[in-house]
């Protein structure tokens, strides 16, 4: 590449609406700048032409005619054109940067002969971008796909005039810098100048025409979750000693097996529960599992709900999750269209008992092994957590949100996790015993955690005060 | 005495709850920033400008966390990543009653492919009250799907503890030996 020198290319754009000029301009003035220079025409060594502009491809077929150098051509669909470069969008700028470096082996001076050179460099393109044009394609087919919904429209309609306002411009400010176009060095001092010139404007607070469809929306928001908020600390306390048992002592991979704290869960309502969640996710059928009692839950596979006529933060439902069933005392269900049309009324009306799915089966899963460990479990193969649980809709504990984190991170095993955390132990058993009822963990793969985990931990004191800062409530 | 900054960038498609999301932790209001492009633009018109919400969190002095969300409208021609430099994270926030939840995904995904490899990406999926289908078990299969490790939640933007969630989410996945 003789021609990679350390200049910029000197490009000139081409007819391109003021808002995409505006992006280039904004990515060649910043963190483009050692790779692109504007100039006038005459002087490019390159033209920038978006073909998706009306008129575009025109002027650039007059231009090449008189003075016939390469261009970079932007857009969505794939452009393959003697001496160009095509950039897909959307844009990223590392294609851009990468379309310069395309352009630089094409230019005269290079020992390629330009058809070839070009020839074959688009070929490459074409294929590191393959995957892309497909996305692209699927895109193309449905013109809705980023559109807004039918309600959303109606909706945006109604407000758009205060949204326009709120858009107001404001007089430019040579002091004003850009936070993004930066080309430093990853922080971004400029940001302090941003909040310290008074170039930013205020809006007026967002509209309550934003906030909803009112009548006639579907009666889902009532899912039942924990609000911490209400409950007085002692209470709290309480519920996470149903949740994760109290134990203090650690048990290790070398006596766990002697401990107290075994159970069995195949002697309760949970292990009924998980069939008839199998059951219901591969018929995909609503499934009702009743007890000897005459309550029930249902689960609801369509809409990930389930609702119980007990109430799950009730002591009736901490003793039937805590209490060995005898054998046949619950069945499984599958209601006919008459039956669930009455329970689909029940449901309605009694929303408050309508639970998330997995939120109902965590809950159970948590009072039933009450912070032990399951009798029968492999506990000693190290284990990944394949995926989060939905911890915004799951009953809450300490320590869930690190405990994912580093499970997701780093396969181990209950005592491992114990260990590499500093948290309570029966913090990380109950975490095990809801996830791993919830089907989240995965059998290790062996892949090479360890260079994951070799890099320093930066930041940790801000993260730390961010976190507090969040959790304490700060000033909102 | 120096100051540290940096940024957490709220993304997806339009009405999704960035704005929401940001107000809801922000320390100011929200406001709606143009950003612009340095020395270049000063000689030339029209004027280059690059709309954004902005939200601030002041950490005692001398550090602050940018909360950034990205414009709605721009898709395809959107160069999204030179909005990343300085980020320690991307939470992308789905609307679950768009009509392709997926492809939503898949643009927002790839836009910020570089940057999502390099940080860490968090996944937030509002209006699921709204409605239920699909189900975080479907978002998580798609993540798999495209290759990408990240936490998925079921939030309502406008509900502060739900977006701290995401927050607390991205920064335990950053590090999570962090205490609190
Ligand atoms: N029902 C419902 N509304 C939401 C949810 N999240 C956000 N909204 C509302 O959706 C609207 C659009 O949110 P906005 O923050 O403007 O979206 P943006 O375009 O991504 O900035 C606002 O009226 C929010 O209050 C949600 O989970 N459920
Ligand atoms: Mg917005």
């Amino acid at each position: 590449m003789l021609n990679s020198s350390n200049n910029p290319l000197k490009v000139a754009l081409l007819s391109i609406s003021p808002h995409n000029r505006a992006i280039l301009e904004f990515f060649f003035a910043g963190s483009g700048k050692s790779i692109f220079q504007i100039v006038a025409i005459k002087e490019a060594e390159a033209l920038v032409v978006d073909f998706d502009h009306p008129g575009a491809r025109q002027e650039w077929e007059e231009n090449i005619r008189v003075n016939p150098v390469p261009a970079i051509v932007l857009s969505v669909k794939e452009c393959d054109v003697e001496n160009t470069v095509w950039v897909p969008k959307p844009l990223t700028s590392q294609a851009l940067v990468q379309s310069a470096e395309q352009i630089r082996q094409v230019l005269p001076d290079t020992t390629y002969s330009v058809d070839s050179a070009a020839g074959a460099e688009k070929q490459r393109t074409a294929s590191d971008m393959s995957s892309l044009r497909e996305l692209l394609d699927s895109q193309q087919k449905d013109k809705q796909v980023f559109g807004l919904s039918g309600w959303q429209q109606r909706e945006r309609a109604k407000v758009a005039p205060s949204f326009a306002s709120a858009g107001v411009a404001y007089e430019a400010d040579d002091s004003a810098a850009s936070v993004v176009a930066e080309s430093g060095d990853g922080i971004a001092p400029a940001d302090e100048q941003l909040i310290g010139t008074d170039d930013v404007y205020v809006p007026e607070p967002l509209s309550d025409n934003e906030v909803l469809p009112g009548a006639g929306s579907l009666q889902l928001g009532q899912v039942t979750t924990p609000d911490e908020s209400e409950q007085d600390q002692e209470k709290q306390q309480q519920r996470w000693d149903l949740l994760c048992g109290q134990a203090t002592q650690r048990v290790t991979a070398a006596n766990w097996q002697e401990s107290t704290q075994l159970y069995t869960p195949e002697n309760y309502l949970l292990n009924s529960l998980i069939d008839a969640l199998n059951l219901s996710r591969t018929s995909k059928q609503y499934v009702q599992v009743i007890l000897d009692s005459g309550n029930y839950m249902l689960l609801m596979p369509d809409v990930n709900l389930a609702y119980s006529s007990i109430d799950l933060y009730s002591e009736l439902f901490t003793d039937v999750c805590g209490t060995p069933l005898q054998g046949g005392k619950v069945k499984l269900h599958l209601p006919s269209t008459t039956e669930l049309s009455e329970l689909e009324e029940v449901v309605v009306q009694d929303a408050r008992q309508t639970y998330d799915m997995e939120g109902l089966i965590w809950t159970t899963s948590l009072l039933t092994s009450h912070g032990r460990l399951s009798r029968n479990a492999d506990l000693s193969s190290p284990l990944r957590l394949k995926s989060w649980p939905n911890l915004t809709r799951l009953e809450q504990f300490p320590d869930a949100m690190p405990i994912a984190a580093l499970w997701h991170e780093k396969a181990g095993n209950v005592f491992d996790l114990s260990e590499w955390l500093d948290v309570p132990q029966r913090h990380v058993i109950a975490f095990f015993n809801g996830a791993h009822t919830l089907g989240l963990f995965e059998v290790d793969q062996g892949e090479a955690e360890q260079e994951k985990q070799a890099a320093p931990k930066k930041n940790r004191g801000l993260f730390s005060r961010l976190l507090k800062r969040l959790l304490g409530g700060g000033k909102k | 005495m120096t100051t540290t900054n940096k940024k957490i960038i709220f993304t997806g498609p339009v009405g999704a709850g960035k704005t929401t999301a940001i107000e809801a932790i922000s320390d100011i209001s929200i406001i709606r920033t143009d950003e612009y492009a340095s020395d270049m633009t000063k000689s030339r018109k029209p004027q280059t400008t690059v709309a954004m919400d902005y939200g601030l969190i002041r950490l005692g002095e001398n550090e602050r966390v940018h909360l950034y969300g990205t414009p709605g409208q721009e898709r395809f021609d959107f160069m999204w990543d030179i909005l990343t430099k300085g980020g320690i994270g991307l939470i992308l926030l789905l609307d679950n009653t768009r009509p392709d939840p997926y492809r939503d995904m898949k643009f927002y995904t790839n836009a910020f492919r570089d940057f999502i490899q390099q940080e860490q990406l968090v996944v937030g999926i509002t209006r699921l009250d709204l409605q239920r289908k699909p189900g975080i078990n479907d978002y998580r299969s798609w993540l798999k799907e495209l290759s990408i490790d990240a936490p998925v939640f079921e939030v309502d933007a406008r509900d502060r503890s739900d977006v701290t969630s995401l927050v607390q989410a991205l920064l335990y996945s950053l590090d999570p030996g962090v205490t609190t």
